[in-house]
């Protein structure tokens, strides 16, 4: 297994670069065990790791005394419990996310904080699928898209009610159940509509997932639950396309088409596959750039799918002596043509054919009849799937290197999985330090550590050192700020910086994991919009650079091109 | 009014911002051959010809800056721009001082560093055209540079934007007896620079808007002025132009269309003319195209004259130049461009010509 970063007071599991735990002062080492496996969280007991998020790791736990009910425990990671902000965020979690008791929805049961004051959260453990997996394998049938897409409509419309807006649905926050249930996770991001504290959302993590927030949500305006219905028409695209996204390129590229323009066509962006015009229609409607030109809400979008679903249910009436595929097949050009033919009675030796050529000529990635198969709870780990460790997906736009389209699946087979479940802390003197995975971290060179059994919050917990620890380091809130605009042509520089401050609410919504500076240039021509945009860094480099992508001057240059440089820096500092 | 720039003047003055100076500057060296003309000096401005512009801007404040720009040309030293520029918000610009008044597209990029040929499109042309005095340059010679005040601003939406102004200034000036068209030597003559010949102010608008998608934009705007431009105020102009610009996936594609109406003297036109007004139309249409370090431009544009002409005028009442411009801007280095061009000018009260040029620009 992977080793990790501990601390050795609270247990608490560290990503990136602390010396020392910022909540206890307690020494950060590095252990070859998880340490909270075996051990007690509250009246759960921990029985294995099963994924890992932007904000915590989950485990399957069992009840304390009846042990039998399964649950899926998340642990805020060490890194994200170090700022007041980000403890706030996982208490609203638990919080909203508690509100809401729906069939599609992965309600949480619990919430409290280990020994060590590290926050968790506990939620029904499903057994399942991550919807996202499912659409990696085909395109999935009009007819089960609508099925799904109705349950999480369901879902959706129950929060909506409550005053919750998901804020980060995607088919990584889907699980399929075993039955072809879906059941939405992660509310991490959750927003409660009447929200008036506005410091929740001025900390860069609102930003949902690129390929699938909403260009309002992007631009870091305020959302309401428009910005859900924009998301579930993202993945009702995909469900569809069996993994394309109308808008393709990295980060700052989708970030700036979706603030530009509308997204293409279903029929557009995959032409060799065939959806009902009345689904298509939808899926144009949900994903519309502006919010208020999007379905006013689920109910309406409920009742299009119901729509829909009669037509379907109505050519599976016709198609049903003909076609033993059924509804659940991807129409193709090649079905379109041949369908008259089939009614006007041709041989049933013809239908054979015209299915094998059809199948043939189908796309490679055909959805399957039946539902996605139920994984038997007895599978090895990386079959069942927590309600959360879809959270493992590039945190949005500053951190994303990856085309957006198409997120790096955090689908459990990839996550470290400890096998023994009680195994006790162990001394990991020699072990390797384990790699600060945060993509765009730098390492530094560390030295050699004592080696120190990571205590564990729990019943298990081991006593402090010895050594009396340091008082804590006061909590890191990073805030942004441009430290420098210089200007090189022939605009006057207030004109230019007027621009770019037009851009800093944008700025703001970047997400610093550390204090950086982030150089931005870009040049400035007739168009009077930034060009040529560069930004470099730091983790949130790709992000500030979306975001002066828009920057505008009110006028052109009149002697060449200006060049611009922007200085950001993301400090604790305002 | 002058509680407006009171209100401005205390807003930039109150504002906190890092001042900050730019400079910026332009270069062209450009050399015309007419081959179809033994002594083409008598029709245009040929040879060698050196444009140059140095510009500074000073921020006073983040709302108040002040710029002046200086250019070497065919006339002499001019102040291109001498404002100071004073902005409440986005939507609220003051500019008082020298400066070049809003009007069309073309002018914003009137530099020699900022547009890919060496000679401007007719309408806007100001002594490098063939038969420039027969035809006394064109619409609206660019630049347009004149004293006054101008309140204009922007308003970004999600889309685009919209930008407007309003101005008035000194105007255009002749100061001829009998005047029958602008006077553009007059109008850059240093010495007239700081007086309005008629006391008469001009004045003059333009609005524009603008749709911008990630790989396209599309700018269509429309302008006017109007006043007097004799030194005894009696003769009327009015201009009128229309412009797009559209630039999909970096091709550039321009139009504009500018229509000057103007009074004469009837005393300086042949006897019996009844009819004192002559209309002269200019447009052009170009695409901008880069093709690796080349810009290649392709431009078709045009004048056309119609009303009474002077009694010393080789034009006729209705008089017509169109041209044909193939040209290319080769990016050398990032600042150094050679630009070349091909030009074909069709006559109406002329024989046709051909005109090359062959030049280097550069910004800096």
């Amino acid at each position: 297994m992977q080793a990790l970063w501990c601390c050795s007071t609270c247990g608490a599991v560290y990503h990136k670069d602390f010396p020392r735990c910022p909540n206890d002062g307690g020494e950060v080492v590095v252990s070859e065990t998880d340490p909270l496996l075996g051990k007690t969280v509250g009246h759960y007991v921990v029985d294995r790791f099963i994924g890992e998020g932007g904000m915590g790791r989950v485990y399957e736990a069992h009840h304390a005394t009846l042990p039998n009910k399964r649950y899926a425990v998340k642990v805020l990671l060490g890194d994200a419990g170090a700022t007041p902000s980000m403890r706030k965020r996982f208490a609203r979690e638990a919080e909203s996310a508690s509100r809401l008791v729906h069939p599609n929805v992965v309600g949480v049961t619990d919430f409290g904080a280990t020994d060590g004051g590290l926050p968790y959260i506990v939620m029904d453990f499903v057994a399942g699928r991550s919807l996202d997996s499912i659409i990696d394998e085909a395109p999935m049938s009009p007819a089960r898209v609508v099925r799904v897409t109705r349950a999480v409509c369901e879902g959706l419309a129950f929060a909506h009610e409550a005053g919750v807006v998901h804020r980060d649905l995607k088919p990584a926050n889907i699980i399929m159940t075993g039955d072809d249930v879906p059941r939405i996770a992660d509310f991490g991001l959750a927003q409660t509509i009447d929200e008036n504290d506005v410091r929740l959302t001025s900390t860069g993590m609102a930003m949902g997932t690129p390929a699938y927030a909403a260009p309002e949500q992007m631009a870091g305006k305020r959302v309401d639950h428009r910005a859900d219905l924009y998301a579930l028409g993202m993945t009702m695209f995909e469900m569809c396309a069996g993994g394309e996204l109308p808008f393709k390129g990295g980060p700052m590229d989708v970030a700036t088409a979706k603030a530009h323009r509308e997204a293409p066509p279903f029929s557009t962006v995959c032409p060799g596959i065939r959806i009902p015009a009345g689904l298509e229609t939808l899926i144009a409607s949900l994903i519309k750039r502006r919010a208020a030109e999007r379905p006013t809400s689920c109910a309406e979008v409920i009742a299009a799918l119901d729509a829909i679903k009669g037509e379907l249910a109505v050519r599976v009436a016709t198609d049903a002596t003909t076609n033993p595929v059924g509804s659940d097949r991807v129409p193709t050009p090649r079905s379109r043509w041949a369908m008259p033919a089939v009614l006007a009675g041709v041989a049933a030796a013809a239908a054979g054919v015209w299915f094998a050529l059809a199948r043939h000529h189908a796309p490679a990635k055909v959805a399957e009849a039946a539902p996605a198969p139920a994984p038997v709870e007895v599978a090895p780990a990386p079959v069942e799937v927590a309600p959360t460790p879809v959270e493992v997906a590039p945190t949005p736009v500053e951190v994303a290197p990856t085309p957006v389209e198409k997120q790096p699946d955090p689908a459990p087979v990839e996550q470290p999985v400890i096998e023994a479940p009680a195994e006790p802390p162990t001394k990991v003197s020699k072990v390797a330090p384990p790699p600060r995975h945060r993509k765009h971290h730098v390492e530094r060179p560390r030295p050699t550590r004592v080696a120190v059994a990571p205590a564990v919050a729990g019943s298990a917990v081991a006593p402090p050192p010895e050594v009396p620890a340091p008082p804590p380091p006061a909590p890191v809130v990073l805030h942004a700020a441009i430290t420098g605009v210089d200007v090189h042509g022939s605009l006057p520089a207030a004109d230019v910086r007027r621009a770019i401050d037009r851009t800093f609410p944008a700025i703001e919504q970047c997400k610093a994991t550390a204090t950086q500076a982030v150089v931005a240039q870009l040049t400035i021509g007739e168009s009077r919009r930034a060009e040529n945009v560069h930004a470099s860094g730091g983790g949130a480099a790709s992000c500030v650079g979306a975001a002066l992508a828009a920057v505008r001057t009110e006028s052109a240059p009149d002697v060449g091109e200006v060049d611009v440089t922007v200085h950001v820096r993301f400090s604790d500092r305002q | 009014m002058i509680r407006v720039l009171v209100v401005l003047a205390l807003v930039a003055g109150t504002a906190h911002a890092d001042v900050q100076r730019t400079i910026a500057g332009s270069l062209q060296l450009d050399y015309l051959a007419v081959p179809t003309e033994s002594m083409p000096r008598a029709y245009t401005l040929d040879a060698t010809t050196v444009e140059l512009s140095l510009k500074m801007s000073v921020d006073f404040s983040k709302n108040a800056s002040a710029t002046v720009k200086a250019c070497f040309a065919c006339h002499g030293f001019e102040a291109a721009a001498a404002f100071v520029d004073l902005r409440a918000a986005d939507e609220l610009r003051v500019r008082i001082g020298r400066m070049t008044p809003s009007f069309g597209s073309f002018p914003e990029r009137y530099d020699p560093a900022n547009h890919r040929t060496s000679d401007k499109p007719l309408p806007y042309d100001m002594g490098r055209m063939l038969h420039k005095d027969q035809w006394n340059e064109g619409v609206l010679p660019a630049p347009w540079v004149d004293n006054g005040v101008e309140v204009g601003g922007t308003h970004f939406y999600e889309d685009g934007r919209i930008d407007y102004a309003a101005y008035a200034l000194a105007g255009p000036k002749n100061q001829d007896a009998q005047p029958t068209d602008f006077d553009f030597v007059l109008s850059h003559t240093p010495a007239a620079y700081y007086v309005d010949n008629n006391s008469q102010p001009i004045v003059g608008a333009r609005f524009a808007g603008t749709l911008e998608a990630s790989d396209f934009m599309l700018t269509a705007g429309g302008s006017v002025m109007a006043g007097h431009y004799d030194s005894a105020g009696k003769l009327l102009f009015e201009i009128v132009g229309a412009d797009v610009v559209a630039k999909i996936s970096g091709v550039y594609l321009r139009a504009e269309y500018l229509i000057r109406r103007t009074q004469m003297d009837l005393a300086a036109l042949p006897p019996m003319t009844t009819d004192d007004t002559a209309t002269k139309h200019g447009f052009y249409v170009e695409s901008e195209v880069p093709v690796g370090p080349v810009d290649v431009i392709g431009r078709f544009d045009g004048l056309r004259r119609i009303g009474a002409t002077p009694m010393d005028s080789p034009l006729a009442d209705r008089a017509t130049v169109y041209r044909y411009t193939l040209a290319g801007a080769l990016r050398v280095t990032a600042n150094v461009r050679l630009k070349t061009s091909v030009e074909y000018y069709q006559f109406s009260d002329f024989a046709d010509e051909l005109a090359i040029h062959l030049g280097v620009a550069t910004p800096f």
